[in-house]
């Protein structure tokens, strides 16, 4: 698969942050797995932070988050105008190609954190 | 994509040419191209690469490789419905060539001889440059870079227990010769340092990875010195060990700039492109809720020093204002336009 990029829309961070209730905030994702067929994923977060009453407050560790790529992507409702790219390696059968991945920070209304918290 | 073997070149073969047309002219490009129509298919394709590349490894403090490499070989393939015939080779000199592409050519029976246009280049959306050539650069030099990014981990506190950094850069000259008369002939210099950091305390372990890297020279070294890197690295496995364990449970997720992409990549693109063809998949279509605020692109190109972007392809819209506009497209027999490989195509791989 090669570049795959979602682009900017029209909110700052600071606002998808603060109309923030209660959520997570992912700095960095680790590994994943995706089937392919069915579109069910789950993400390790490298470093991630919890949102409580509109700011980012303490670190959290070992969450995952797990969906349905469809319905995950259709979950998306807010959408930041501050686009990057996220550099990695995408391969199948063995061999792997240089990709870029980016988007703008952008907020996903409901999805599965698997986590060991309560 | 070639399989390309690591091989010494043959004699007479200028490694480390300006272009890797230099290696290979049209003329055999396109008997190569009839050699694989000879039975027909919709198309073929000629895939050629060299890729000098230099990395090197440091681990726990000690430079564990420094490794230099030539990789160098073709790929032939032809297209019938949404099947493929592929060959390849690690030898670039005619008899080789004609032999992958009869060996790509037979799985095919799809009537007679195909046609091949004549090859012209094509005018590059993008051009990819190396401000500073990496080749250039001694390997003293990135040596020192991959030291540098672990004193300044290890710097960042005693509970950064483990370090390891790796430097790497290569240039990657490609030839894409097709029976449509494309002929995309494209350099592609890399680089990257990437570091791993690992802190402790209290039997409690934590890691931090930070990577930059892009299709550049140096120059990126110099915008992102290895120093900064190691402490992104360090100081997100540290920040990781005053974590408390994540709460479980339905909740709102925000994704820093990048991260949405990467979930895009892997999820609904990859599924996008391991069933998308000539029949539209159903989990695809169904992304049309009007909720979503979403628009997607998957890129080929377009995006200047940038990863994977290459000259021969372009850049496809697949989602607008919440609804699908397009698909992750791939070259068969009923999308001459399109291109890139898919995962449910069946492909008959042969060596010659």
């Amino acid at each position: 698969m090669t570049n795959t990029y979602i682009l900017n829309g029209s909110a700052t961070p600071e606002q998808i942050v603060a109309d923030t209730e209660r959520g997570v905030f992912v700095t960095a994702l680790a590994g994943g797995q995706t089937n392919p067929a069915t579109g069910d994923f789950v993400f390790g977060c490298a470093e991630a932070y919890v949102i409580d009453k509109g700011e980012v407050t303490k670190p959290v560790r070992g969450a995952n988050l797990i969906g349905r790529a469809i319905e995950v992507m259709s979950s998306v409702d807010a959408i930041a105008a501050d686009f990057d790219i996220w550099p990695g390696i995408c391969g199948k059968d063995g061999q792997g190609v240089p990709v870029g991945s980016g988007s703008p920070t952008l907020r996903i209304a409901r999805i599965t954190v698997g986590g060991t918290g309560a | 994509m070639a399989a390309a073997g690591r091989t010494v070149p043959r004699a007479g073969s200028p490694v480390g040419a300006a272009s890797i047309a230099d290696v290979l002219d049209r003329d055999l490009a396109a008997d190569v191209l009839r050699a694989a129509r000879a039975r027909g298919g919709a198309f073929a394709e000629l895939f050629v690469e060299e890729r000098l590349g230099v990395s090197v490894h440091l681990d726990d403090g000690k430079v564990e490789e420094v490794t230099t490499g030539l990789d160098r070989g073709a790929g032939v393939r032809v297209g019938y419905g949404t099947s493929f015939g592929y060959a390849y080779s690690n030898r670039l000199d005619r008899d080789a060539l004609l032999q992958a592409a009869e060996a790509a050519a037979a799985s095919v029976s799809d009537g007679g001889p195909g046609a091949v246009v004549d090859l012209r280049a094509l005018e590059p959306p993008v051009v990819h440059s190396a401000l500073v050539d990496a080749s250039s650069i001694p390997t003293e030099q990135k040596v020192a870079w991959v030291r540098k990014a672990d004193e300044a981990a290890r710097a960042l506190g005693p509970e950064i227990v483990q370090v390891t950094a790796t430097y790497g850069d290569s240039v990657q000259r490609v030839l894409v010769a097709a029976s449509d008369g494309r002929w995309v002939d494209e350099l592609r210099p890399r680089v990257r340092l990437s570091v791993n950091a690992v802190a402790a305390r209290d039997g409690n372990i934590q890691t931090g990875f930070h990577g930059p890297a892009g299709l550049a020279g140096t120059e990126l070294i110099d915008a992102n010195p290895p120093a900064a890197t190691a402490e992104v690295a360090a100081r997100r496995a540290i920040t990781m060990l005053d974590a408390a364990p994540a709460p479980a449970g339905e909740t709102a997720v925000v994704l820093a700039p990048g991260m949405g992409g990467v979930l895009f990549h892997e999820a609904p693109a990859s599924t996008a492109a391991g069933s998308a063809s000539a029949s539209r998949p159903r989990s695809w279509t169904a992304w049309t809720t009007p909720r979503s605020r979403t628009r997607g692109v998957r890129s080929r190109s377009t995006t200047k020093g940038r990863r994977r972007s290459a000259r021969c392809c372009s850049r496809t819209g697949c989602c607008r204002d919440g609804c699908t506009t397009g698909f992750v497209p791939r070259r068969t027999a009923s999308s001459p336009a399109a291109t890139a490989g898919d995962s449910r195509t069946r492909t008959r791989r042969s060596r010659a």
